[in-house]
């Protein structure tokens, strides 16, 4: 801002574009910036070329002609009247979906299909049938990531069935009964791969983690319940979220190679 | 109810002539924000307030349907003009058919009416 104002002016202003902020808090944030940028620059190039302090009566004008929050909100698509009431069927399918995903949790050995429910369940709740069809929004639906997981777990880490014997033998307490450790056990390019996949798994971690900072910074509330949310808003969070599961199930992968040389 | 039908009705076509009347605009000149929102306001009353046509050109641009360069400028801070895309403009066309063949529609059945 280069504008002087007397110090009840900039309260003003500074309330008006928090309110505008607010009003559009259902956006991405890059795209709320835009805005208060735009306005911003609006009031630079109105009162371009007045050396005088601007005064309250003056910024009143001003946010007068720009329009209350609401309408801009309207405009911008972040309406109050965009969200549509929610159904009462939403609520159940959704508390069913929650359920379905708890007891995936619960009961291991059926959590694939279940979380596949939950997710079918989850997925009718929030998006009207035309939508449905979209498969990419299907494919990027949280947890069907879980069982993303999963099923990479099954087709890619075949190598956790040749170690199976080894934890049946109680081979990974091993180090700790006998004191012998893995470190100790592992050629130099095991231990280079060890330190570097446990690099990769950090890194995914972090992006998780970076991804939950993102959600929490926005609008907690709505973020809770983020895969139930009824908009599909979040591409960043989603590639974030879908980059952490990648780069930790990569880094496991070697992690089981590994373990498998040292064993074998 | 009825009060609130004509409100969001209003909003939406605003809203849906706003976007045209600014890619039109866009169309011949380059202009900034600003000048943007002077050229409405001297084409009539559509816009509500002066602030809702930020919002609509920043979709215009995430669409891709115009483009936005930040120039620094002798007056002030720098100005981000805005340009129409090249592949804006058949759509632009494509938007003013439906807009010639929407107004005579609209007028044909007034005209009935009266």
């Amino acid at each position: 801002m280069t504008i002087p104002m007397s110090p009840q002016a900039a309260n003003l202003w500074a309330d008006y574009l928090h309110r505008v902020e607010q009003a559009l808090s259902s956006m991405e944030t890059q795209d709320v910036h835009e805005v208060i940028g735009d306005l911003e620059s609006h009031l630079d190039t109105e009162l371009e070329g007045s050396g005088e302090e601007l005064s309250v009566t003056q910024i009143q004008k001003i946010i007068a002609c720009l329009g209350d929050p609401d309408s801009i909100a309207d405009a911008a698509g972040a309406g109050k009247q965009l969200p549509t009431p929610i159904p009462a069927f939403a609520y159940v399918l959704t508390y069913g979906s929650l359920g379905l995903f708890l007891l995936a949790l619960l009961v291991p050995i059926a959590s694939p299909g279940l979380l596949v429910a939950s997710g079918i369940l989850a997925r009718v709740a929030v998006q009207p049938p035309a939508v449905l069809s979209t498969s990419l929004r299907w494919a990027s639906f949280p947890p069907l990531f879980a069982f993303y997981l999963l099923l990479a777990a099954v087709l890619l880490l075949w190598p956790l069935a040749l170690v199976l014997p080894f934890f049946a033998t109680g081979g990974l307490l091993e180090p700790v009964l006998t004191g012998s450790s893995l470190v100790s056990r592992m050629s130099d390019f095991q231990y280079w791969l060890a330190a570097w996949s446990l690099g990769v798994f950090a890194s995914g971690l972090w992006l998780g983690l970076a991804g939950l900072l993102h959600v929490f910074a926005d609008q907690l509330a709505a973020k809770l319940f983020y895969p139930f949310w009824r908009t599909q808003r979040y591409p960043v969070r989603k590639m974030m979220f879908s980059g952490a599961f990648v780069l930790m199930c990569l880094s496991v992968i070697v992690l089981l190679f590994i373990l498998k040389g040292i064993t074998s | 109810m009825a009060n609130e039908f004509i409100i969001n009705w209003e909003t939406q076509a605003r809203k849906g002539l706003l976007e045209l009347c600014i890619l039109n605009i866009l169309a011949t000149q380059r202009l900034y924000g600003y000048d943007i929102v002077r050229a409405l306001s001297q084409a009539g009353s559509l816009t509500a307030s002066e602030g809702t046509v930020y919002p609509l050109l920043a979709r215009l641009r995430r669409e891709g349907l115009i483009e936005a360069t930040l120039e620094e400028s002798s007056q002030g801070p720098a100005r981000k003009y805005y340009q129409l895309s090249p592949q804006a403009l058949p759509m632009l066309q494509r938007m003013n058919r439906l807009w010639d063949v929407v107004a005579t529609s609209v007028e044909q059945s007034r005209s009935k009416r009266e």
